[in-house]
């Protein structure tokens, strides 16, 4: 499983494990050095990314998530996600 | 308030996780504050609640060395301790702290901003989570939210041996190992080569117990006693956090 590094503007040091199908996400792995609040929020956060299709409202999908589950992370935005994600699938 | 205050001294890593563990169990039952003060012994490396040990640790090279390599319950990033730094765990009821998780960072950081000051230290917070002098860092602090309690730990950096940290800590990129150490020699420093006279961790201790007990208007220290733990302690060191399946979680 090979994990990419991706450094967010002023944010921390993400490793992501990525798998597509489409423009669906297959698999999805997030580690780092970030800081999330709840930290037993991680395992939920990939799965829901799992339902997310980059082609739709994938940022403010994930932000209402965050939101509604009332998640914080400090490290990285719902945006830097969608834009690592979107280099992996075009690239 | 009374706040209760321990110096447990130098430990391994698991046992520290462990001990801050039952502590905070020990706050959010009795709602009286808990400060910490300790050192690691062996060395060890600790990585942050989300990072993966493989990816973060050279766990191969730590394992010949002797060097415990151990998960945080709080996030950031991968530490070597060694016996050159002075580390902290202060435990308060979240009603205690600013619920502004940011703020928090810098309400306790300050502490240790406070009692550098009385070195001629002008150190400064460095959001999220940093200490720092001169633009180099000097400090790194975690925290989490639970059972109704904030849980900090920060290490001060009294000396720093960096090629020791970057022969057992991974870097992102191989090839560039050597420009990326001494790019961090130079964003990384100790408080003693800025001080005429080195400090031992007695010393700062002294000072830093003033400082916490000034800044958060605690009446005073009562000592507390590790003992009553001891066997809790040993517990969740021996089957948390010296356990694969916490340390190899991610």
């Amino acid at each position: 499983m090979e994990f990419k590094n991706y450094k967010p503007e002023n944010g921390k040091l993400l490793k992501i494990y990525v798998e597509f199908s489409g423009t669906k996400i297959k698999e999805f792995k997030l580690r780092g050095d970030f800081f999330m609040h709840p930290e037993t929020s991680l395992e939920s956060l990939e799965e829901f990314i799992l339902t997310l299709d980059m082609s739709k409202n994938f940022t403010q999908d994930l932000e209402g998530f965050l939101a509604s589950n009332q998640i914080q992370v400090f490290g990285f935005k719902p945006c830097d996600l969608y834009d690592f994600l979107t280099m992996q699938y075009e690239g | 308030m009374k706040a209760k205050f321990l110096n447990t001294g130098f430990n391994s890593a698991s046992f520290n996780f462990a001990c801050d563990e039952v502590l905070l169990d020990y706050v959010s039952k009795t709602g009286i504050p808990v400060l910490r003060f300790y050192g690691f012994n062996p060395t060890s490396c600790t990585i942050g609640y989300f990072q993966g040990m493989k990816l973060e640790v050279d766990t191969q090279k730590a394992n010949q060395a002797g060097v415990e390599c151990v998960r945080r319950i709080t996030g950031g990033g991968a530490v070597m301790h060694d016996q050159n730094q002075f580390t902290y765990t202060l435990i308060l009821p979240e009603k205690l702290l600013s619920q502004n998780i940011l703020k928090s960072y810098e309400q306790i950081c300050y502490s240790i901003i406070s009692g550098l000051k009385k070195l001629n230290l002008n150190a400064e917070f460095a959001p999220l989570n940093d200490i720092v002098l001169n633009n180099q860092k000097i400090s790194g602090n975690a925290q989490t939210r639970k059972k109704g309690c904030v849980l900090q730990h920060g290490t001060l950096l009294l000396d720093v041996d960096v090629d020791l940290m970057f022969s057992l800590l991974k870097v992102p990129d191989e090839k560039i190992k050597h420009k990326l150490i001494q790019s961090v020699k130079k964003r990384v420093t100790g408080i003693n080569q800025h001080l005429e006279t080195p400090i031992s961790f007695e010393e700062i201790s002294k000072i830093l117990k003033e400082e916490f007990l000034k800044n958060f208007n605690f009446s005073e220290f009562e000592d507390l006693d590790i003992s009553e733990f001891n066997s809790t302690i040993e517990k969740l060191q021996s089957e948390k956090y010296s356990s694969s399946q916490w340390n190899y979680k991610y």
